[in-house]
């Protein structure tokens, strides 16, 4: 119970840091369509912004997730969970395994975690979505009458 | 020819060098940790212990990636929007910033053959990323001058 406690505290603080710094960069004009993708009026590029932010959110919850916590404060699953590190894989890459997954939960948690606060804060928006018509549209055209006169 | 969007510069800067300072860390501190550890003893060195130093390294980091950007949004206008364009960027940056800098290095005899060829390869895997994450966001608004440039 204490490493997921460990892990949801380390994950609700990345995912606090990164909102507030985003929220905080939005104001800027510049910057709002990639930090704020609501702001945008037209759907198909709102729907492309949301996937940008959800890129650069990862980018930046990976590096506090990898570096910050798993690599500087020393926060990782290995420890945690005590969990022996596979000896056959060598201190190396057992080592940067156990950091890449600490980083992989930390960033996937957050990423959840932010998805969770948006339902018990109430701030659900109804998805808009561009409408998309498929189909086939014939065009007929008839024989002008041709006056023999 | 359109004007820099310093705003962007900057924002793009800072994504491309949390690229580099997670590939740096994880790298240096765990791939090749033995490796420096070794190399630092026979030079009668600490290596990169203070936290000081960890801040100095971040920085340039940083800074790194801040001028990949601007280098990008500079050779926009003649390469065109193109993730061609971001990669050629990025190697522009690897040359100075990592080959010519370790390849000194490792002639002088200073670093071994190994650190110094896998410093390189991970130099370059981190400017590609980086830069290709840098084409995304920093051509987000830029496409009006990107659509112009196009054609080149």
């Amino acid at each position: 119970m204490r490493e997921i406690g460990i892990i949801l505290i380390a994950a609700f603080a990345i995912d606090r840091i990164v909102t507030g710094m985003f929220y905080l960069l939005s104001f800027n004009a510049d910057l709002r369509a990639t930090l704020d993708p609501d702001s945008l009026s037209d759907p198909s590029a709102r729907a492309a912004a949301a996937k940008l932010y959800r890129l650069v959110y990862s980018v930046c919850a990976g590096y506090l997730g990898i570096v910050i916590v798993a690599g500087v404060m020393g926060i990782r699953l290995s420890k945690i969970a005590a969990i022996p590190l596979d000896s056959s894989l060598g201190p190396v890459m057992g080592n940067a395994l156990d950091v890449l997954v600490t980083g992989l939960l930390l960033v996937g948690g957050a990423d959840r975690l932010a998805e969770a606060l948006k339902l018990f804060g109430g701030d659900i928006k109804p998805a808009k979505e561009p409408i998309e018509i498929t189909g086939k549209v014939v065009l007929e055209q008839s024989l002008a009458k041709v006056d023999p006169s | 020819m359109g004007r820099m969007n310093w705003t962007r510069i900057l924002f793009a800067g800072l994504l491309a060098g949390l690229v580099i300072d997670t590939g740096e860390y994880l790298l240096h501190t765990i791939v090749l940790a033995d490796d420096w550890k070794n190399a630092m003893q026979k030079l009668n060195l600490t290596g990169v212990q203070m936290p000081g130093e960890f801040l100095a390294l971040t920085v340039a980091g940083f800074l790194l990636g801040t001028v990949t950007v601007w280098l990008y949004a500079a050779i926009l206008p003649r390469y065109g929007p193109r993730a061609r364009t971001a990669l050629l960027a990025a190697l522009a940056m690897w040359i100075p910033g990592y080959f010519l800098g370790l390849l000194g290095v490792f002639l002088l005899g200073i670093l071994p053959l190994g650190v110094v060829f896998i410093s390189m390869a991970g130099g370059l895997a981190e400017l590609l990323c980086g830069a290709l994450l840098v084409r995304l966001v920093y051509s987000d608004t830029s496409s009006g001058l990107a659509a112009t440039a196009g054609s080149h």
